[in-house]
């Protein structure tokens, strides 16, 4: 009996059922979006590319600028109007409601509760948002919206 | 949309490996299912656009996957925001010893005491390296010399890091129970 292969199906045992039935669309989205990104990125440096090629002849073309073009560099224009931020405070308020084991939650976006967790991620929603019970296994987790963590090592800014 | 052969094929795959590959990611990322879940589907859309490259033998693909999977795992637990530490006035008492698991013996310990979480929690010990070995040749059943190739390392250092990995697991394991009586018996 190979022991180690043992071992470590027990590690699985509360982990991703072997016989569940998988649906490619999403993996297929998420192939099509990079593969888009990369043709992009590769459209984006042919164009730099020909950018280049255009303005380092008018930039070293000598004898003096051409029309149109001012022959000492220009300061970027800085614009006076104050630019919208566009943030929002958000206010905290202290938690008070049950704690995760493994987690000492001291405060909360108002409106906000803590609706699950273990030992990997905690969540966190509005409480007009009811994660269902049934949602709160693993493998609907990376769907809700989560914060992930570890309870010694903490991950931060991991919003699903 | 219209789907392509190189879709249809993708589809195919997926459907045919991807329980395998996440159930072999949470291994690797010592039960940290949601970090396996983004390693998985970082690696299938990188797949996806490298498909016809490597779609001509369904083993390549599956290498080309693993490949992914276990450089991406060891990219992200370099990350400096692993590094950071919680202190809290008392540990979590994660690890339990006790639940129904196996029989059997495993050098030094009773293996009818470890139950997931403990393995788990000894996997989490180990180096994301030394992990990555202990799964591709135990768990994945990849050669020496295949798990080198992917780990990008020497043949050597493959079956030392396989072996220490695999002692260390007993090592933890062992201290485990020892604790787990310990603590019964006061």
């Amino acid at each position: 009996m190979n022991t180690v292969k043992d071992l470590l199906e027990l590690a699985l045992e509360d982990g991703p059922d072997a016989e569940r039935v998988v649906d490619p669309a999403g993996d297929v989205a998420r192939g099509r979006r990079l593969l888009r990104q990369r043709r992009l990125a590769a459209g984006g440096g042919v164009a730099a590319a020909a950018a280049v090629g255009t303005l380092v002849p008018v930039i070293l073309g000598g004898g003096g600028a051409p029309s149109g073009v001012s022959p000492r560099p220009s300061t970027p224009a800085v614009s006076t109007t104050p630019v919208a931020q566009g943030h929002r405070s958000i206010a905290l308020v202290a938690f008070n409601g049950d704690q995760v084991p493994g987690y000492q939650v001291a405060e909360v976006p108002s409106g906000w509760v803590i609706q699950g967790g273990n030992p990997y991620a905690l969540v966190i929603a509005p409480r007009a948002i009811q994660i269902r019970a049934s949602t709160r296994s693993w493998e609907s987790w990376s769907s809700c919206c989560s914060l992930g963590t570890r309870p010694l090592r903490p991950r931060v800014s991991r919003i699903r | 949309m219209p789907r392509s052969p190189r879709d249809e094929e993708f589809s195919a795959f997926v459907q045919a490996r991807r329980v395998e590959l996440l159930r072999s990611a949470c291994l690797l990322t010592a039960g940290d299912t949601h970090l396996a879940e983004d390693l998985v589907q970082t690696a299938l859309a990188r797949l996806y656009v490298a498909w016809p490259r490597v779609r001509r033998s369904g083993k390549q693909a599956v290498a080309y996957t693993w490949r992914i999977v276990v450089h991406a795992h060891i990219d992200e637990v370099r990350r400096p925001r692993w590094k950071r530490e919680q202190y809290v006035a008392e540990p979590p008492d994660e690890v339990g010893f006790g639940g129904s698991g196996l029989s059997g013996d495993l050098g030094g310990f009773d293996v009818a005491l470890v139950n997931g979480a403990a393995v788990r929690a000894a996997l989490a010990e180990l180096a994301p390296r030394m992990r990555a070995a202990v799964v591709l040749r135990h768990w994945l059943d990849f050669s020496v010399e295949e798990t080198a190739d992917l780990l990008n390392c020497s043949e050597g250092t493959v079956k030392s890091q396989t072996a220490k990995g695999v002692a260390r697991l007993r090592e933890l394991l062992a201290a485990g129970e020892d604790e787990d009586v310990i603590e019964r018996s006061l």
